[in-house]
């Protein structure tokens, strides 16, 4: 019986060794030391065994139990560690890809000028893309015929107009978000971005006839344009990177009063002066304090709430992330796989 | 609209030492944009943007004012040095006979030169003409031209020997009306346009925009009637615009010039001509002001610019900003400012946000303080579900697809692929090509463009954007929709659908319509629809109902701790069986079955005939162990209801 014992343990320790795989070295403590394993069949026997000859061998197979179970915990540790091995195995070979989806450039951007926007309290809404004269121009203080009418190359619709809203029109900016959220909310404040297509008459190289702007509107008591600044600083260095501050400079706009046009630190050069930006300084857009014509059209009286407004291209900002100087924006839109698939 | 000026004609306006570098640097940031300068010979050439509110600084001594404004915020001295120019002598030799009856024009000026000695301007004159991107043609012409850059009034001369009749009326066109301008080009007016009338009906000018063959000077000239008048800029706009002749004089012109610049460009012109031309006045001044300029006042209340500015400025400093650019404070109350607007801000300058712009270009932008506002967040968000939108669009990513962003505007031949007619489409007035003639209706045209436009391969596209449907008397609705194309094989596009709406939590079902298309439905509902389109494959769902039926999380289910039964079972169908239902039917005959899954299909070589269906059944209960004997009578279910329902027999026994 001892002697059986003693073989056991040494087969055992034996296979143990040249065990390799976490599943064998379980087969084997299961044939070993399992309910019905060889150790157990082993001390079936005891009760036949002489009452004196009983206790040295029950300690022994106690001690064989012990030993194995313990060289089998070892064995496990030592197979748990990815340990050297020196069978040849191909590590450079192509990996099995899953399959791969692109989400399209703009949504990339439009999602993360969306999350930008939202961790300051911004809500992002959808305005009609097709809307009323009314809320495109007129009342952003631009009225029929007005010569500032001429820089947004608008696109009617082929329909008689609305008796007081006017024309029909493919909208040229989200700006007509505005006197829409002010009419949605009532009360200040307003903390909006309007981001969606809008449509101008103009394609080429840096324009294309659908493209997307996104809008925002901010109203409330006391708000000036140290707000703005800071709103757009903060948005300069989020989009573009550490390092990028926002410039505004003055323009005319007629639904803002004043009125700026917006330049963030050149990403290409970081504001040194480059042959892309010259100045160091890139143009993005326009911005403003909203006019009190605005907010009177939007039902807000102007002597008790101030509000600033900026809107800009979603493919303009995308165009001025590092690497992404598309050369003609017009591909964003034609569906080419060789392309779409770099995203 | 731009203006080119070099630094030195700059300087005879403006003191100075600024460098031309820092002195565009300076302006850029307070006033109008220098978009380059550029050094040319000895001098340095300036590219201003100057936005269309103010028109008074289209010109060298507008720019050196708003500098003389600007540059001492710097730091930099610099001072605006007024035109100090000589009164007209008058004379008597020579009349003309102006009539503006219908006070068409503001402002109207005149007065007759004599002696003129027709040559070429001196050097000066030439290059920075030149510089400004203008031709030098000769001393008289180029006289107009300078005093325009220089002054900002666009400026006219006549040969006074070719006005025949010596009369210049003023009258409104009628339609039809014919016109040779000075570069012998003829014009039908459209009528109701600003012209000059010389009696006889004859038209000879188009004033304020060009002027016409049959009176400007020509070679011979020797007396020219100078003449300048401030226009009507809605007329200038609408005759201009009509006409697409787009002159200098037209752009200025139709943004509203300063009636009080008329005087100052007469007499510099006058000094001009008699300088180069040897010329003499030979007439009185003709000076017909309908209605001049009322003195302006804005009263502005002085908190309202620190708020705006958000800075605690001083009465003191706003007053001094505002006195170079001619704001001149004429009161001052303890929380007011009354401010008189010169006459060259008229236009632009109307309500207290003006004079908050002024105070805080010149003050500087870039001086004040960047900070995000303290005041509340608004809660009260739009119906709106922009979250789950893009969680779409990245599962379906994720998924291997492909995102499209495909043009809202189509042209006919996509429109008619759509399920409505052409003529049911909102249409563009007036579109930039056919290719962009209509708003679309239908997402999928345009995907049966995309896959017909990219090559071959493997090609599984989405989108998410909105269709348009015209309504009477109301804004079209625009639908969001949801499309996945592809030119594989029916069952992994549909596979892709039911990922996704397994991904919502919805229960949907196909339902399949004749000539191969399916209903997606829930319920009663129709979500959208799956459907074959020249060889390719479409699923198309309407999205605002999708988002808002479907369940964030799901209806969470405990696992049982009881072992499953899993068994197949083979059943024997007609060719033409719709197999969802039948799986449907299975799956519910009993509590016990979690699961059925078509394993294997096995069709007859020839493939008619009956088929074969292989069904993996999964049974499970959530209080128990399961023993076979509990199956036997969920079997029997399911095999008569197949039988009843389907005429389907079960292969082997139960």
């Amino acid at each position: 019986m001892q002697n059986r014992l003693l073989n056991l343990k040494n087969q055992a320790i034996a296979l143990i060794k040249d065990i390799h795989t976490s599943k064998e070295l379980e087969e084997l403590r299961m044939s070993l030391l399992g309910r019905r394993g060889k150790f157990n069949d082993l001390l079936k026997e005891l009760p036949k065994l002489r009452v004196e000859e009983r206790q040295p061998v029950g300690r022994m197979a106690n001690e064989v139990k012990q030993t194995l179970n313990q060289l089998i915990q070892e064995k496990q540790l030592q197979l748990n560690q990815v340990g050297p091995s020196n069978k040849f195995f191909d590590l450079t070979f192509p990996g099995k890809l899953p399959a791969i989806g692109h989400l399209h450039p703009i949504s990339q951007a439009i999602e993360e000028i969306t999350h930008i926007f939202e961790r300051i309290g911004f809500t992002r809404v959808r305005y009609p893309e097709i809307d009323w004269d009314w809320y495109v121009f007129e009342t952003l203080n631009m009225p029929e015929d007005h010569p500032a009418r001429d820089e947004w190359e608008t696109i009617f619709i082929d329909t008689p107009p609305h008796p007081t809203k006017g024309k029909l029109v493919l909208t040229t900016h989200t700006s007509n978000g505005q006197v829409r959220e002010m009419e949605r909310v009532k009360t200040p404040p307003i903390r909006m971005l309007n981001l969606g297509k809008c449509y101008r008459r103009q394609q080429d190289a840096t324009h294309t006839v659908m493209f997307h702007q996104f809008e925002g509107l901010v109203v409330d008591k006391h708000i000036n344009i140290p707000h703005l600044k800071g709103t757009l600083d903060y948005f300069g260095r989020e989009f573009f990177g550490k390092g990028i501050k926002s410039r505004i400079r003055p323009f005319n706009f007629r639904f803002t009063e004043p009125s700026f046009e917006v330049d963030f630190t050149c990403t290409n050069c970081r504001g040194r002066g480059c042959r892309f930006c010259k100045s160091g300084w890139v143009e993005v857009g326009g911005a403003g304090m909203v006019h009190p014509d605005v907010l009177r059209a939007g039902k807000i009286d102007p002597t008790k709430y101030s509000g600033f407004a900026f809107g800009w291209g979603v493919e303009r900002v995308l165009r001025l992330k590092p690497g992404l100087n598309i050369a003609d924006i017009r591909i964003l839109y034609n569906s080419n796989v060789k392309f779409l698939k770099q995203f | 609209m731009n203006i080119l000026i070099p630094h030195s004609w700059l300087l005879e306006y403006l003191e100075t030492k600024a460098p031309p570098k820092k002195l565009a640097e300076c302006l850029s940031l307070c006033g109008p944009s220098f978009e380059s300068v550029n050094r040319v010979g000895a001098d340095w050439i300036y590219d201003i943007e100057v936005t269309t509110n103010r028109v008074d600084l289209m010109s060298v001594m507008g720019i050196a004012r708003e500098a003389a404004a600007i540059l001492p915020q710097f730091g930099i001295k610099a001072r605006f040095k007024p035109p100090v120019l000589p009164e007209i002598t008058k004379s008597s030799q020579f009349k003309i006979n102006l009539t503006d009856s219908n006070r068409l024009c503001q402002r109207i000026m005149a007065v007759v030169i004599d002696n003129i000695n027709l040559g070429p301007s001196p050097e000066k004159i030439r290059r920075r003409l030149e510089a400004t991107g203008m031709r030098a043609l000769n001393n008289t012409i180029d006289v107009t031209n300078y005093v325009m850059r220089e002054i900002g009034q666009p400026t006219h001369v006549f040969d006074y020997d070719r006005l025949k009749s010596k009369q210049l009326i003023l009258r409104l066109s009628k339609p039809g009306e014919k016109i040779v301008s000075l570069e012998n080009k003829s014009y039908k007016l459209p009528g109701g346009d600003i012209v000059i009338d010389d009696g006889s009906g004859e038209i000879i000018d188009l004033p304020g925009i060009i002027g016409t063959a049959n009176s400007v000077i020509t070679p011979k000239t020797k007396r020219a009637l100078l003449f300048l008048e401030t226009n009507d800029p809605i007329k200038m706009r609408q005759t201009s615009m009509t006409l697409g002749i787009r002159t200098d004089a037209a752009t200025l012109n139709e943004k509203g010039v300063d009636p009080e610049l008329a005087p100052i460009a007469l007499k510099r012109a006058v000094q001009l001509i008699k300088e180069l031309t040897g010329g003499q006045v030979a007439s009185r001044v003709y000076d017909i002001y309908h209605k001049p300029l009322k003195t302006k006042t804005i009263n502005t209340p002085l908190q309202l610019i620190k708020e705006r500015l958000g800075i605690d400025i001083s009465n003191k400093k706003i007053t001094s900003i505002l006195a170079p650019l001619g704001l001149k404070s004429q009161s001052q109350s303890k929380d007011k400012l009354l401010i008189a607007i010169p006459s060259w801000r008229h236009k632009d300058i109307n309500i207290s946000e003006d004079i908050v712009e002024e105070v805080a270009r010149i003050y500087g932008y870039h001086r004040l303080p960047s900070e995000i506002m303290a005041t509340p967040i608004p809660t009260n968000y739009p119906d709106e579900n922009f979250v789950l939108e893009h969680q779409i669009k990245t599962w379906l990513a994720g998924m291997g697809l492909m995102e499209l962003y495909t043009n809202s505007l189509i042209n006919q031949p996509l429109a008619k692929m759509s399920q409505f007619k052409v003529t049911d489409h909102l249409k563009i007035k007036n579109a930039l090509s056919a290719d962009w003639l209509y708003l679309r209706r239908s997402l999928i045209p345009s995907h049966w463009q995309a896959i017909k436009n990219n090559p071959d391969g493997k090609l599984q596209f989405f989108e998410i954007a909105h269709v348009y449907h015209p309504k009477k008397n109301a804004l079209p609705q625009e639908e969001l929709q949801l499309i996945i194309s592809s030119n594989q094989d029916y069952l992994s596009l549909k596979g892709i659908v039911e990922a996704l709406l397994n991904k919502l939590h919805l229960e949907f079902t196909f339902q399949p319509q004749p000539n191969q298309w399916a209903k997606i439905t829930l319920g009663k509902k129709t979500l959208g629809e799956i459907k074959t389109l020249d060889q390719n494959w479409v699923a198309v769902l309407s999205l605002k109902p999708l988002l808002q039926l479907s369940r964030r999380y799901p209806r969470y289910q405990a696992i049982s701790k009881h072992p499953a039964i899993i068994e197949d079972l083979t059943f024997t169908l007609s060719e033409q069986t719709y197999i969802a239902p039948v799986i449907a039917t299975i799956k519910k005959a009993d509590r016990l079955i979690q699961q059925v899954r078509l394993a294997k299909v096995f069709k007859p070589a020839n493939g008619a005939g009956r088929h074969n269906y292989t069904f993996t059944l999964t049974y499970q209960s959530r209080r128990q162990s399961l023993k076979t004997t509990e199956i036997a009578p969920v079997r029997k279910k399911i095999v008569s209801r197949l039988a009843n329902k389907y005429a389907a027999q079960l292969v082997g026994k139960i």
